[in-house]
């Protein structure tokens, strides 16, 4: 075989991997990670050891990306025959026609009601096999803990014996209503109206909920008050929270040798009704029409109890197998517990609308823990904000004058551009060929890589995206930007309040950046200083860190329990600050986090000018009588000065949109009065159900911002210029 | 109108020896040279006087108030960089008004003593432009004119013409020489330039290795070299050196005979000796001294004939009237008189009392 043949067959190999291989080759995607990616590979093993003669391949897709690949793959032909997905996204993938029902009826003896339940269509047909289950359960330390709590006034009592001194009794993720859910429909509260197109979370009931975070965390400040689940874990793990609210996943988590022990949420005491934390079914789903008889083998092998064996013995993972809970290895282990809270959750909900409560809730939950809002009045403000972000599409325009006007700017632009250039312009192109040709490579990049993307931006700002539709509506997002009608001006949600700290977040960190830059290169000049250049190497450090990482240590740092600099408040004798509860020290944590990251760009930039200043000039102006500070005035600072304007500009722009402090550090807390226009732009497009026109239209806005900055810099720069010389 | 004093002072690096316990004393209104090859110390020296460089060890009087440790901007000295030290940023104006501007004199007097000063030196037209806009020369000036503005008890130059093309040194030589007739102040130049450095220098300080080798009225240093570096340095070309032994009362070396004359027997002569002659004492009839030498080639420069020969191993330089050098063939054999003649040491390189 020939090299190019060899090449040539080897393409074809390539090309066809992510295709759909041969017919008989069964193709499974899952989502899954260390354990469970294990045990299933295990279960797969043991079919293939019964049916050597099926081709199958399982394939692990990063979760982040796995809808979308679903979306794209599926109908494309790409995609697997079976894939685990979880319950929710059931209705999403019905309305896609991505899957197809199970084919025979799944047995009620063989699986839990609760598992079966959320599966099913309208019509009483299954639309996946359920595999397990996730949801909360009450984890603590048996070494704390010696009698597991039933009720919430028993929790509290318990909690409280073992609160103080660094010490937490309970610890959750507070502001996450995932972690509040188990009070809030144990309180017989609702997320959303009967038909599913209203909210109805500013009831009594969820205010009850609220009542009992309040008492968890304001009153008697039994839970730490910004928990993220990785520090709960470490607590956990060290003694610091004697009770944790979590999931299956959790075990994990623990140190092997751990003294802890599982048992379901209790009692709600004001009514007597169990905690009921959501629950989310994984099930094997069927794509639509792959269900050959191999395919279908498989399926119905991996939701057996044999193959659920593998899964909950291996894993740990609560299955949806009724059998296994008779199983006398699994007696013991944590198994038994999830599935007694399992008769005692809520399936996660489906209805399009859920997509846009999380957020205001979560909002609404930060501002109960923190006791700036009475339980009433957060969830009613939240119910607001959901009614809000919820309003129908603006109507739809008529695309036909915008068409003209395109067409007549790019006719108006043509002729401009034919009728001003020079003749003979075509024979310089052909004369200046091999030039062009060598600058083709580097246009078409720049066209695909920069001008493509930025005019569908552009252009996305015209249109709004609904569930499931787009529609053409001219100006109106932007107009609905501008005019900001729902909020008053001083509102955090404002989009000019929101853009006045846009602006005071830019000038503070570029004011800041300049002075600490400025200072630190003149510190690092003179020639005695010893070690200067292993401190210019220090002092650049920061920059050359990723900014996420640098902006999760500082997250760190300002925690407000367990941050560094609290703790050194508190070796002061200073109290320690609540940094994200207001929005001064909010701003201030993002302000030092983005000066911590940007002001070795200036010091590079500022030390480079002062070395392009000759020695001579410092000699002259000392000779000739300057003293220090007017050296520094008259000498250093107009030669500097120029070499900084380019770096001002860019830092400007930099800042204007420094998504990742703002987003990782403060994440907009309070209120998202913290938010810049980025972030703000960013939850549109990815929290609020996907409103991408509308981010667009933000993202235009500060695109024109900038520009107009830029412009105005430069014209006032030539100008300066222009009256010196 | 000022007397600048050096006692004793030494700049050292580590172990480095810049200027070894240096003593020099200029006085009011005199104009001084500083010469000597490059790395000797000669900007070493002007910066310590300047304030720029703090001496390691001796002092530094100006009018006999001891300045050591005074700032260089209140020593009431000007000095002339080499690289011209314009400021950029700033418009000539802005430049020359630069030393009373910071010195918070009166806008009105500024005014007036700036254009007293452009005046002076040709430099109104270009008043508003930038030093970039400048040519060498024109910069050259306008540091000049930032130096006298505030008329300094002193000046201090730093090879303040070594950028500019020779017609125009020879222009602004005319025209320092002019401003030290003017303003009697007292100077201190260092130049590579013999000619800036015979023209302009009251007296001339040859520095070698940190230490000064010789210092006088130039044309003294160069009649009356004191050591053969001396001899060495100034001219050009540069004195010409035979080696020679002492028999009795005569010199023989590789290709000649001398007599020096009798006056010299007062000192007894040492064995070796190198015996100079300057290329201009030569010529080609015997005189009371002569040498054979073997011609290496002509160079004619219109009105000089250069004459580089060979006296058995060692070379000698003649310079001659260019007319006389038409005959002259390379290759061919002549005798080259001269009258005047110096002896040095062959050991210690000093000159061996005046010789004719
Ligand atoms: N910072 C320093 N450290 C060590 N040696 C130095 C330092 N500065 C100058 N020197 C040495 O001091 C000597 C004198 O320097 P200086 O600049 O005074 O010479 P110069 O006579 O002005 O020479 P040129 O004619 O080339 O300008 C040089 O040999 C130089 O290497
Ligand atoms: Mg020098």
């Amino acid at each position: 075989m020939s090299a190019v043949a060899r090449g040539v067959a080897l393409l074809c190999c390539f090309a066809a991997l992510p295709a759909h291989a041969a017919d008989s080759e069964v193709v499974v995607w899952h989502s899954y990670r260390a354990g469970e990616a294990l045990a299933l590979d295990a279960a797969v093993n043991d079919f293939r050891a019964q049916h050597p003669e099926i081709q199958i391949r399982v394939l692990a897709v990063p979760y982040g990306a796995y809808q979308q690949k679903l979306i794209a793959a599926i109908p494309g032909g790409h995609g697997p025959d079976l894939f685990i997905a979880a319950h929710d996204q059931l209705g999403d993938m019905v309305k896609r026609d991505l899957i197809d029902p199970v084919p025979e009826p799944l047995s009620a003896q063989q699986f839990l009601d609760e598992t079966l339940a959320p599966l099913r269509g309208p019509d009483g047909k299954s639309w996946g096999w359920p595999m397990a289950f996730k949801t909360l359960v009450l984890f603590y330390r048996t070494d704390q803990v010696p009698e597991p709590p039933a009720t919430t006034d028993a929790l509290i009592a318990t909690a409280e014996k073992l609160t103080g001194d660094g010490r937490f009794g309970l610890a959750y993720p507070l502001a996450e209503f995932y972690f509040h859910a188990p009070w809030f429909f144990g309180a017989g509260a609702e997320l959303l109206t009967a038909d599913a197109n209203d909210v109805r979370f500013d009831s009594p009931a969820a205010t009850r909920s609220g009542e009992l975070l309040r008492l968890f965390a304001v009153e008697k400040k039994l839970v730490p008050s910004d928990a993220n689940g990785a520090l709960v874990t470490e607590m956990f793990n060290q003694g610091k929270a004697a009770m944790v609210v979590n999931g299956p996943w959790f075990i994990a988590e623990l140190r092997p040798d751990l003294p802890y022990a599982l048992t379901p949420l209790p009692i709600l005491s004001a009514n007597g009704t169990p905690a009921k934390p959501l629950s989310t079914i994984e099930a094997l789903f069927l794509a639509k029409g792959r269900a050959r008889p191999e395919v279908r083998a498989l399926a119905t092998f991996l939701v057996s109890d044999a193959g659920a064996r593998r899964r909950a013995v291996g894993a740990g993972q609560p299955v949806a197998n009724r059998a296994l809970y008779d199983d006398p290895d699994l007696q013991n282990g944590p198994l038994p517990v999830f599935r007694k809270q399992l008769t005692n959750t809520v399936p996660m909900p489906t209805a399009p609308l859920t997509a846009l409560v999380w957020e205001p809730l979560n909002e609404a939950l930060r501002q109960i823990a923190r006791g700036a809002l009475s339980p009433e009045r957060a969830f009613q403000e939240a119910a607001a904000r959901v009614r809000l972000l919820n309003q129908p599409l603006p109507a739809e325009a008529n695309p036909a004058p915008y068409v003209l006007v395109i067409l007549l700017a790019l006719a108006g632009v043509l002729t401009v551009a034919l009728w001003r250039t020079p003749t003979g312009l075509l024979s310089r192109l052909v004369q200046a060929r091999t030039a062009y040709a060598f600058l083709l490579p580097t246009a078409i990049g720049m066209t695909l890589l920069v001008g493509v993307p930025f005019l569908m931006g552009l252009g996305l700002g015209f249109f709004a995206f609904g569930p499931g539709e787009i529609r053409f509506v001219g100006f109106a997002n932007f107009t609905s930007i501008i005019a900001a009608q729902e909020y008053p001006i001083t509102h955090p949600l404002s989009f000019y309040f929101t853009m006045a700290v846009t602006v005071l977040w830019t000038f503070a960190n570029v004011s800041l950046h300049l002075l600490l830059g400025f200072g630190l290169a003149l510190l690092l000049t003179p020639s005695w200083l010893k070690g200067r250049a292993l401190f210019r190497v220090l002092l650049i450090l920061p920059w050359t860190i990723p900014n996420y990482i640098t902006a999760l240590i500082f997250k760190g740092l300002f925690n407000t329990q367990f941050g560094a600099i609290n703790a050194l408040l508190e070796a002061m004798g200073l109290p320690p600050v609540h940094w994200f509860d207001s929005f001064w020290p909010a701003f201030c944590a993002n302000l030092t986090t983005n000066v911590w990251l940007g002001f070795p760009f200036m010091m590079v930039t500022v030390l480079g000018a002062l070395q392009a200043i000759p020695p001579d000039l410092y000699d002259a102006a000392r000779v000739d009588g300057a003293s220090a500070i007017q050296r520094f005035f008259k000498v250093t600072l107009p030669q500097v000065g120029p070499a900084l304007v380019p770096a001002v500009v860019l830092g400007t722009i930099w800042t204007f949109n420094m998504f990742n402090i703002v987003f990782l550090v403060s994440e907009g807390q309070p209120e998202g009065s913290t938010d810049i226009l980025v972030t703000e732009a960013y939850r549109w497009a990815f929290v609020r159900n996907g409103r991408y026109g509308y981010a667009a239209a933000y993202s235009t806005i500060i695109f024109v911002i900038l520009a107009l900055y830029t412009v105005l810099t430069r014209r006032l720069l030539s100008a300066r210029q222009g009256a010196r010389s | 109108m000022a007397t600048i004093t050096l006692d004793k002072i030494a700049k050292r690096y580590g172990d480095t020896v810049v200027l070894n316990e240096l003593s020099l004393t200029i006085n009011d209104g005199e104009f001084v040279v500083l010469v000597g090859p490059s790395g000797c110390g000669k900007t070493t020296l002007l910066r310590m006087i300047a304030g720029l460089l703090e001496p390691s060890q001796g002092s530094v009087r100006i009018d006999g108030n001891d300045v050591t440790q005074t700032a260089p901007g209140d020593r009431d000295i000007a000095m002339v960089f080499q690289s011209y030290a314009l400021y950029p940023h700033m418009s000539v104006r802005e430049n020359i008004a630069f030393p009373l501007k910071v010195r918070r004199r009166d806008p009105a007097f500024i005014q007036a003593r700036v254009n007293e000063v452009a005046q002076q030196l040709g430099l109104d037209p270009l008043l508003d432009r930038k030093p970039a806009a400048l040519s060498g020369g024109q910069r050259q000036r306008v540091a000049m004119g930032r130096a006298i503005v505030r008329e300094p008890k002193a000046f201090l130059f730093d090879e303040p013409l070594s950028n500019l093309d020779a017609a125009l040194r020879g222009r602004m030589r005319g025209e320092i020489a002019a401003l030290h007739r003017r303003l009697k102040a007292t100077m201190v130049y260092v130049t590579h330039d013999q000619h800036e450095a015979m023209t302009l220098a009251d007296r001339l300080v040859l520095l070698n290795k940190g230490t000064i080798e010789q210092m006088g009225a130039p044309l003294t240093v160069y009649q009356r070299p004191r050591t053969r570096f001396v001899a060495e340095f100034l001219g050009s070309p540069p004195m010409n050196f035979l080696a020679a032994t002492r028999n009795g009362a005569e010199l023989f070396g590789n290709g000649f005979k001398l007599t020096p004359a009798a006056d010299a027997a007062a000192q007894p002569l040492p064995e070796k000796v190198w015996v100079g002659v300057r290329p201009e004492a030569l010529c080609l009839s015997p005189r009371t001294h002569a040498v054979e030498a073997e011609i290496d080639w002509v160079e004619r420069t219109g009105s000089d004939g250069f004459l580089y020969a060979r006296v058995g191993d060692a070379p000698l330089v003649a310079r001659l009237d260019a007319s006389q050098t038409h005959p002259l063939e390379p290759g061919s054999r002549i005798t080259l008189g001269f009258d005047e003649l110096s002896l040095f040491d062959a050991e210690s390189g000093r000159a061996l009392g005046a010789q004719s």
